[in-house]
């Protein structure tokens, strides 16, 4: 990888919907937002200055290593991106979504939780579901709120660029037995607010609180108190959500 | 008597809900249910309001007797300072 500092290096990526221009210091940037890289026409551009010393950090995509990253460049970008897609009514937040049948199922929880044990079951048994994102996907609110993909990965490297009608969210409490239940908005929101990208700046936070609030009548929303190790622990989730 | 952090009411179904926001606002463990009153006292506070001018202020509204309503503030503040919403 070349890391050729003092030049700046520009390329557009495409997230939920919305195209990106992003002005780099770093070239290998770029390669980290494979599969999310866009010819289209920018809807606002985001540019870093330099950022001090490059702290290595090695970037998976897809289970593979593609390379190594100044961390504070590809994460200051994610921040930058995340505040501005607020709004674009958008908002960040920490889960894993797969898709199945044209709906997102998002799985909440703080981390280590089992969130991608849990998704990785579904992919196990059912052959069309597929990780929309296994960390930080956007959420956009609109008439039916949606489930986008992002670059910005979880451990094992996972997104796709894709956006789905997002169905349900669920949060995961680890338990001895494995048992799901529908709650209401308002006994789901201390544990959606725990996990949601919060701004520093108090206008973009309201604004971010208000889209969170629109999931209530449009969003369902469940309890799963869960054991990945539970052989039942893929059946009770599908067949509260699916079935 | 001063809030620690703004605070946004939100309606959620039949309930006040207020969320901290800001710097820090992290630290506080949770959100806070409100009733009708409790929404009342708070609003109060986020307009600068101590606790004997919460307390003339709802004397004009309800009939309770003054102690009565003092000790239903005090509660209040209590509660919110345990919940690290509210400094001295």
């Amino acid at each position: 990888m070349n890391m050729a500092l003092g030049e700046s290096y520009t390329f557009c990526i495409e997230i939920a919907g919305y195209v990106i221009e992003i002005v780099s210091n770093y070239k290998f940037s770029k390669d980290l937002f494979s599969g999310f890289l866009t010819d289209k026409k920018s809807d606002f551009r985001i540019e870093l200055g330099n950022r001090g010393s490059i702290i290595k950090n090695i970037i998976y995509r897809n289970g593979q290593m593609i390379g190594q990253t100044g961390t504070l460049d590809f994460t200051e970008m994610h921040r930058i991106v995340s505040e501005s897609l607020i709004e674009y009514r958008c908002f960040l937040m920490h889960g894993a979504v797969i898709a199945l049948h044209g709906n997102a199922y998002m799985f909440t929880a703080k981390s280590g939780t089992g969130k991608t044990t849990h998704i990785n079951k579904w992919l196990a048994n059912c052959k069309d579901a597929y990780i929309v994102d296994d960390d930080k996907p956007y959420i956009k609110i609109d008439e039916v709120p949606m489930a986008c993909g992002a670059p910005w990965t979880g451990k094992e490297g996972k997104s796709a660029n894709s956006i789905v009608p997002l169905k349900a969210i669920v949060i995961l409490q680890r338990s001895e037995e494995n048992s799901i239940n529908s709650i209401s908005f308002l006994d789901a929101f201390p544990y959606l607010y725990q996990q949601i990208y919060k701004p520093g700046e108090i206008s973009k936070m309201k604004k971010t609180l208000q889209m969170l609030c629109e999931l209530e009548e449009k969003v369902s929303f469940y309890l799963f108190r869960i054991n990945n190790y539970k052989d039942d622990c893929f059946r009770v989730a599908y067949e509260a959500l699916i079935v | 008597m001063k809030l620690k952090y703004t605070l946004e009411f939100v309606e959620m179904g039949n309930e006040i809900v207020a969320v901290p926001l800001g710097k820090n606002s992290e630290e506080v463990k949770g959100i806070l249910k409100l009733n009708k009153e409790g929404l009342e006292i708070l609003k109060m506070m986020t307009a600068h309001f101590e606790s004997e001018d919460i307390i003339d202020a709802l004397s004009l509204k309800y009939d309770n007797d003054r102690n009565e309503l003092k000790r239903y503030v005090d509660e209040i503040v209590e509660t919110l300072q345990n919940a690290g919403i509210v400094e001295e």
